[in-house]
């Protein structure tokens, strides 16, 4: 029988009442979606480790402190901080875009590859290892629209709000961010094959 | 008549953003207009792309959080 999945909310109601098992949920419920945030800023997997815990960290002393305002927004609320705090290490390192290796092979554990071929295997990770780093290389506000889209969950109407522009410059942006990501791929001979998608 | 659609209602429609009247307009001229239909593609095809990029952190810094939050265990807050 399937299990019944608890809501944010609820988890965090259950972990502000000492059940550590609801908190545990939670982070593994989001931790791809906080992690690879943070990571498509700082470009390293080792400091985007240490900024996940420093996120988390924070998360637990505003929880367990009672400063928790709950809103029904848990996910964009962690990604607000994870993205902050990413932002604040990029500044204060001047870190500027490395190239991704292969050294980013192990990393993709959240991808699943069942059931294909070794060469569509290798193909979609070269197409992500790529697409990644053409992430990380994207101009700053194009880069924070397309996160807080496709890894906070948040639309683009509360985007604008967050990031206190219209929302048509949040929708400009990220129709940027997709005109130019298709542009690099195009220009590095990615093919937008659809198969690379299966759903 | 064919409604026109701004670039940024191709991004609402592709990104589920559209509400019910928008999308069936948007809908309805995907049907007649192959040009409409190959950009809507492409922007699909770039969105499906950046949702794979997803990675995973490594067990032991997950481990370390879960520690972080048993070993401060703070009073209960009050709801």
């Amino acid at each position: 029988m399937k299990k019944t999945e608890l809501s944010d909310a609820t988890l965090i109601t259950l972990y502000k009442n000492g059940d550590e098992k609801a908190f545990e949920q939670l982070v593994l419920r989001h931790k791809s979606r906080i992690y690879s945030t943070i990571y498509l800023i700082v470009k390293d997997r080792y400091t985007a480790e240490d900024l996940l815990q420093e996120t988390f960290i924070k998360v637990i002393e505003i929880v367990k402190g009672g400063r928790y305002l709950e809103e029904g927004k848990f996910l964009p609320w962690v990604v607000r901080i994870a993205h902050n705090l990413a932002i604040d290490r990029f500044r204060r390192e001047k870190r500027y875009p490395t190239i991704v290796t292969e050294d980013g092979a192990p990393l993709f554990e959240a991808l699943s590859f069942a059931d294909d071929s070794e060469e569509s295997v290798r193909m979609r990770k070269e197409t992500h290892l790529f697409l990644r780093s053409a992430i990380q290389q994207l101009p700053e506000a194009q880069r924070e629209v397309l996160i807080l889209r496709h890894f906070a969950n948040m639309s683009f109407q509360e985007i604008a709000e967050n990031t206190g522009v219209s929302i048509n410059t949040a929708l400009g942006r990220m129709r940027y961010a997709l005109i130019n990501l298709r542009k690099k791929m195009i220009q590095n001979n990615y093919t937008y094959d659809k198969d690379l998608y299966p759903k | 008549m064919i409604k026109t659609f701004t670039r940024n209602d191709l991004i609402r429609y592709v990104y589920g953003e559209t509400d019910t009247y928008e999308t069936m307009d948007i809908e309805l001229a995907l049907t007649q207009d192959e040009r409409l239909m190959r950009k809507v593609d492409k922007l699909r095809l770039v969105k499906a792309g950046i949702s794979r990029t997803l990675i995973s952190p490594s067990d032991d810094v997950i481990s370390r959080i879960f520690a972080y939050s048993r070993d401060n265990n703070l009073q209960p807050a009050h709801s």
